[in-house]
């Protein structure tokens, strides 16, 4: 079943169809949500608030629309208000979104480049996470990019490209501090 | 007649109707309690009344273990530590401290938390209630956090000056951590560093600042 | 392959590792959500507000959801529950000096659910709670003092709960722990 057939008996009243697009969508919510904020903890709350407003406006989704691009702008607005909570910039690290233990270290483990990956975007602001993440994280077209965040294409690119320059150069700086 | 005039000027120092409470605690106690055992547990209550400790805690713990049926002795048992427990806080917390400060406070003291911690508490917010602070304290010290990290996180959150509120939030956050199977020492030391982040001007030098009066934001 | 586009594919890669506790998060919000349309539906859950719900499955197994809410008469209240806000109760009715609190305890299939507390003697007989219209969610509005309280929740006569929302109490005395409610702390007094 298509996620616009699961909207449409949702919007009849199926909440277990509802419950279905949650479990297509969720994953790609929390991972998104988890990087742009770098808390795991505060991830959740955010994706449970994005997902009870989603269900709310179930209403105003439109079929021609693609579901998650839908899902994802009340994601990145509720993303862009958890942040603007936030009284001061702050430095985010690694041990947010890995749990127990985070001096753990194993080369091998792929867990450490998704740390190594939080720690080196630690130093970008909202606006270039949400820019970074939508396009080398989720892998999504400039177009679509510019419809979920509602900038501009021309912006985002800007934006991306930054954020790329940016946390490559944190990234092997760190990648080198790993290897001495 | 000692007794009878040390309860006296107890009942004097103690709030407004105090006298009445505990005779009608000696009531309550006499009523659900058996004869023997009654009788040291009233001992221990006005020992603490002549100390000007609040007695309804010690009522209250000998009213539950009769409710849960627990053994005399334990009883009994119980009922002296928190009267123990009650005026180590007093120590620690000093003269003015409130009745729930205290009882907040004995509760920690006995779950191994030291004076000392309490004493810096104290210290860190001098003027307003510490029985949220002591109570999310012992909410942590509860579920596994062990005792210095747990005081660690209380006293620098409670120094950073943040409001009740935000140590209620800390609590509840690093719960949800240790739920979803974190460390509680690791939980802890995330929920104050969340805390920390989201209260404002909370400085990131230790000890840059001195510690807000209560009625912050 | 240029190291760029290396680096992007480490970079993909690292990013789409999966959230550890994912499954358990997204059970977490399949249960908000099946408040929030048992809400819509208008099943007796009428004080709740679901923005402040969360349910665990740990405790789900367990099937215990209780929230406390302090009123604010006074200035001298402050919430401290999970997030299930019950309504305010009438101030006419509360003697000065407590306040009104609702105790929200969820246990389905209990034929009684009472709470034993320091206000009550802890006397299981003292404060029964009443059943809602779902069957499941408990309650009862006891008036209480400012000040610290230890409580429980007996089920049917003979399982001693603590409330798994409230801050617990730090000594097990009698074997099983407590909850601690604070009423009227407000240091803006």
């Amino acid at each position: 079943m298509t996620d616009a057939e699961l909207v449409t008996r949702a919007v009849a009243g199926d909440v277990g169809a509802f419950e279905d697009l949650v479990a297509r969508h969720h994953a790609a919510c929390l991972r998104f949500a988890a990087h742009v904020l770098g808390d795991r903890i505060e991830a959740e709350d955010v994706v449970q608030e994005t997902l009870l407003r989603a269900y709310r406006s179930l209403g105003t989704y439109q079929e021609r629309q693609q579901f998650r691009p839908w899902l994802f702008r009340i994601l990145v607005n509720r993303c862009r208000t958890a942040a603007g909570r936030a009284h001061a910039h702050r430095l985010r690290t690694a041990v947010e979104l890995t749990p127990g233990d985070a001096t753990v270290r194993d080369a091998t483990d792929g867990f450490e480049l998704r740390s190594r990956l939080s720690r080196a975007m630690a130093g970008l602001d909202a606006m270039h996470r949400e820019a970074f993440v939508l396009k080398l994280g989720e892998g999504l077209e400039y177009e679509e990019i510019a419809r979920i965040t509602g900038a501009s294409v021309p912006a985002l690119k800007m934006r991306v490209k930054r954020a790329r320059d940016q946390v490559r150069a944190r990234w092997e700086e760190l990648e080198h501090d790993e290897q001495r | 007649m000692r007794r009878l005039v040390a309860l006296a000027l107890a009942s004097l120092l103690l709030a407004p109707g105090r006298a009445s409470a505990d005779e009608s605690e000696e009531a309550r106690l006499r009523a659900r309690l058996k004869p023997e055992l009654a009788t040291p547990v009233i001992e221990v209550v006005r020992a603490a009344a002549a100390e000007s400790l609040p007695t309804a805690p010690l009522v209250a713990r000998a009213l539950e273990g009769a409710s849960r049926q627990a053994g005399d002795a334990a009883i009994l048992e119980a009922v002296r530590r928190y009267a123990a427990g009650l005026a180590a806080a007093r120590r620690a917390l000093g003269p003015t401290a409130r009745p729930a400060e205290l009882d907040a406070g004995a509760g920690a003291l006995m779950a191994g938390v030291p004076e000392d911690s309490l004493a810096s508490l104290k210290r860190a917010r001098p003027a307003g209630s510490l029985v949220i602070p002591l109570v999310v304290l012992s909410d942590f010290v509860a579920r596994g956090v062990p005792v210095a990290d747990a005081s660690n996180a209380v006293l620098a959150a409670t120094r950073a000056g943040a409001p009740d509120p935000a140590l209620l939030r800390m609590r509840e956050r690093t719960h949800e951590r240790i739920l979803r199977g974190e460390a509680p020492s690791g939980a802890s030391r995330e929920g104050l560093r969340e805390l920390l982040m989201k209260t404002p001007g909370t400085p990131k030098e230790r000890g840059s600042r001195e510690p807000r009066a209560k009625g912050g934001p | 392959m240029n190291n760029g586009d290396r680096w992007d594919d480490d970079v993909r890669g690292a990013y789409q590792l999966p959230i550890e506790g994912e499954e358990q998060a997204r059970d977490r919000a399949i249960g908000r959500l099946r408040r929030e349309s048992a809400k819509r539906r208008g099943l007796g859950a009428w004080w709740l507000d679901p923005d402040g719900l969360r349910m665990y499955p740990a405790l789900a197994a367990a099937c215990v959801l209780a929230v406390l809410v302090i009123g604010a008469w006074g200035g001298a209240a402050w919430m401290a529950s999970r997030g299930v806000r019950a309504p305010r109760p009438t101030i006419a009715t509360i003697p000065s000096g407590s306040t009104a609190v609702t105790f929200v305890f969820r246990a389905p299939g209990a034929t009684r659910v009472s709470l034993v507390g320091d206000f009550n003697g802890w006397d299981p007989n003292a404060t029964p709670l009443a059943r809602a219209t779902t069957g499941e969610i408990w309650t009862a509005q006891v008036p209480l003092e400012h000040g610290l309280h230890a409580y429980a929740f007996v089920i049917d006569g003979q399982d001693w709960e603590p409330d798994p929302a409230a801050p617990l109490a730090p000594v097990a005395t009698f074997g099983r722990r407590n909850s601690l409610l604070v009423v009227g702390e407000d240091q803006a007094l």
